[in-house]
């Protein structure tokens, strides 16, 4: 007999984070490696574990392998419990068929099941695309207080940014009295982060009616939240006001990076009341060799540098060779850049190897049209040959040679 | 065979000698390399080679030692059958015999532990040693060689060493086995104090030593038997490093920061677990110059560090120098502190402008928790 729990906590990661490109080829957003040792998901994980929930689904669907095996049993998190803890829930087959995950509303409509095991009073959707920390706990007091059917983080965002996102239009008390996709004239600037508390009853009956209607999208801005609003329930809008920010995109995740190094941007990794877990091999200190020269940057354990490093964000085990330059990049775990090479303004994914003197992104001054610089990118595993250029704003694929 | 071997792990070197850094924990968790405890090479050793039962003898102030092995899950031994177990001195109300003074008096209070298991060869190791031996190969030579006792040693030639060193015949019998005298020039044989027993032999040797009251295991149970059980040597080729006093670990720490000898430790295909503590990565600052330097994660580092070992969490402000250092976790030293040749303990602070040193033969320990 399970216990009854008073908030469960549901993740959707199944998204393929198609705007990360080569990034997410071979792995969902949510397991894209982010701050030197973590990946996207040990943000929201790490959040429901400081906010005291510890029973957790986590929805995935694009190349779940990676993920699956990243969460494990939820050790790291502290998430491997005897009732409740972690649970990945991939789309599965019934009698009546078998069914991917059509919209983010359906993904929880199809684990209805798994939900009213722990008969939770209330239930918390998050995304696994976004780097944050947030105290869930303070929303549901919140949530409770204004006993409200749901609600719905939203951040204050400058007009202009506003038609990114989806708008809330509230009342003076804070009660959403419309909900708008990205407008074009937005009347608000309370943007929803994606994050939703939800009274279990009434999210149920609505994701069953959403469910009805073949019209629907099944999703929950689309759908869920305007089908509340219409059917008269109290939706109530929680301001957030730390650091937050979608990485969905290679220049947020990029500068997600940069904000690290930057003590006003508000995104701290060690501040001690609120860590972040993630799963981590042991690996030894990194070691800082004779030619090396590094400021204003990240480095994690297991590098071994003798190249100058500035503005960067490095991972464990990178190898960075001696005359090598690196210059607001961020290079993921176990690349080597070599002898003389150049990598400026550009991120490299995990395994790959910039051969010597060879030559990765620009400095943005030196492009006087912004429209033809941006960020390079090479993926997982790729070679770099000697003395090649890889240019700004390109993109080379996983595995690839050249 | 492998699996039919458990290791006794010791926790204390029973030594007479004393080691500022551990008269509030146990030799084994004296920290070491940036992020690690002395025991953590015996146990990746040991879990390496499929050592599955591993009880660590405690003495006195072992609460570190239970803070950091735990339940043993980042060694992968939280295990149903076997596992690692941390054995507490067995004392009665009166009884002077069990209090742990020796390693036989240790053992004595684990033999119940010893009678119970199943395995058949027991492995005595001291985890003072920071080395990566494959404890595999060394059962399957005690058994090759039909050994009663195995002795790990290796050929070196310290200048200063005064613990046991053994002769071995062609066949790789121990012939003679004394104590080394001092100073020495010439290669030695020196042991290591990791040792292979047949497990009904030991429990045969405890009861006499408990009958005859034997306090002393080099004397009583290895050299007084070397006409009366065959006992072989086994060559550790390897690195190797003995850490008893504060001058071998920070001998032993500047070993560390040359490239040789650290792949061989960390990267020969024996991965050092350690207890994972999530700390972020190190931060480097706009005036930071670092050189041959071993830095832990959780660092936040803007001042000038070189030929140093720095453990996680530990601050070094704007302008402060530290060269020939090992700083432990989560010190800091504050902006015009010039350090050389120093150990800090963990916790310490070095406040503005102070200057200290030692020398490479006896460097400077500022203890625990202190401020300067």
């Amino acid at each position: 007999m399970t216990q009854k729990k008073d908030m469960i906590a549901m993740l959707l990661a199944g998204g393929q984070g198609s705007r990360l490109y080569v990034l997410t080829k071979e792995v969902a957003k949510p397991a894209v490696s982010f701050g030197g040792k973590y990946k996207i998901i040990d943000f929201p994980l790490s959040n429901c574990v400081n906010s005291g929930i510890d029973t957790v689904g986590v929805l995935t669907q694009y190349r779940p392998l990676e993920l699956n095996a990243y969460i494990g049993n939820g050790q790291p998190w502290d998430l491997d419990r005897m009732n409740g803890g972690v649970f990945v829930l991939p789309p599965y087959q019934t009698d009546k068929g078998s069914e991917w995950y059509k919209g983010t509303a359906n993904a929880i409509y199809q684990n209805i099941n798994f939900i009213d095991r722990y008969d939770p009073e209330n239930v918390l959707i998050l995304s696994g695309d976004h780097i944050y920390k947030m105290d869930y706990s303070k929303m549901l007091a919140y949530h409770k207080e204004n006993e409200a059917a749901a609600t719905i983080a939203v951040l204050n965002v400058s007009m202009e940014e506003a038609s990114r996102f989806g708008i809330m239009n509230c009342n003076p008390d804070h009660t959403i009295y419309e909900f708008e996709e990205k407008p074009k004239h937005p009347k608000s600037t309370l943007a929803s982060m994606g994050i939703y508390i939800f009274n279990w009853k009434k999210l149920r009956a609505a994701l069953i009616a959403d469910e009805a209607d073949p019209k629907s999208s099944n999703d929950f801005g689309k759908n869920i939240i305007p089908m509340m609003l219409a059917g008269g329930e109290k939706l109530i809008a929680y301001e957030f006001d730390g650091y937050w920010k979608d990485v969905g995109t290679i220049s947020s995740l990029w500068d997600a990076n940069m904000d690290l190094l930057n003590p006003e941007s508000g995104l701290q990794l060690d501040s001690g009341d609120w860590k972040i877990y993630a799963r981590s091999e042991a690996h030894p200190p990194h070691y800082i060799d004779e030619h090396a020269e590094i400021a204003e940057s990240i480095v994690t354990e297991g590098c071994e540098i003798d190249g100058k490093i500035w503005y960067s964000v490095l991972f464990s085990n990178v190898t960075v060779e001696e005359g090598a330059e690196l210059n607001s990049a961020v290079v993921m775990s176990n690349t080597v850049i070599k002898k003389g090479a150049t990598v400026k303004y550009a991120i490299i994914a995990e395994d790959a190897i910039i051969e010597e003197g060879a030559i990765v992104g620009d400095d943005p001054c030196n492009y006087p049209d912004a429209s033809e610089w941006g960020i390079a990118v090479v993926g997982r595993g790729a070679i770099i040959k000697k003395g090649q250029v890889v240019r700004p704003k390109e993109m080379i694929e996983p595995d690839a040679n050249r | 065979m492998i699996s039919k071997t458990l290791c006794l792990l010791f926790s204390e070197s029973y030594s007479a000698v004393t080691n500022e850094l551990a008269s509030d924990r146990t030799l084994a968790t004296v920290p070491f390399a940036g992020r690690y405890r002395l025991i953590d090479f015996a146990l990746s050793s040991l879990v390496k080679s499929r050592v599955n039962n591993v009880g660590i003898l405690t003495k006195e102030h072992y609460g570190s030692l239970v803070d950091h092995v735990g339940s043993g899950k980042d060694w992968d031994l939280d295990r149903k059958n076997g596992g690692l177990k941390i054995l507490t001195p067995f004392a009665t109300p009166g009884s002077e015999t069990t209090r742990n003074r020796s390693k036989i008096d240790a053992l004595l209070s684990c033999q119940m532990y010893l009678e119970e298991s199943n395995e058949e060869y027991v492995i005595l190791a001291d985890s003072n040693i920071v080395m990566n031996i494959d404890f595999a190969d060394l059962v399957r030579y005690h058994n090759d060689k039909g050994a009663d006792i195995t002795i790990v040693y290796q050929q070196r030639s310290d200048a200063v060493y005064n613990g046991l060193v053994i002769d071995q015949d062609r066949d790789g019998r121990v012939v003679d086995a004394y104590y080394a005298a001092g100073q020495m020039s010439d290669r030695q044989n020196q042991v290591l104090k990791v040792f292979v027993f047949n497990k009904d032999l030991l429990l045969n040797l405890l009861g006499r030593a408990y009958t005859f009251g034997w306090t002393d295991f080099e004397r009583d149970f290895i050299t007084k038997n070397i006409n009366k059980l065959r006992i072989c040597g086994y060559e550790h080729k390897g690195y190797c490093a003995v850490i008893n006093t504060v001058g071998d670990l920070y001998k032993a720490s500047m070993e560390m920061l040359t490239p040789a000898i650290r792949k061989e430790v960390f990267e020969s295909g024996t991965t050092i677990l350690t207890r994972v503590k999530n700390s972020p990565p190190t931060l480097y600052g706009f005036e930071s110059k670092v050189k041959n330097s071993l830095i832990a994660d959780g660092c936040v580092i803007d001042g000038t560090v070189e030929n140093c070992v720095i453990f996680r969490g530990v601050k070094i402000e704007k302008g402060a120098v530290l060269k020939d250092c090992v700083i432990m976790q989560n010190s800091t030293i504050h902006s015009g502190a010039k350090l050389e040749c120093v150990i800090t303990d963990k916790d310490v602070t070095v406040q503005p402008e102070h200057v200290m040193g030692g020398y490479p033969t006896y460097p400077f320990v500022i203890s625990k928790g202190q401020t300067v």
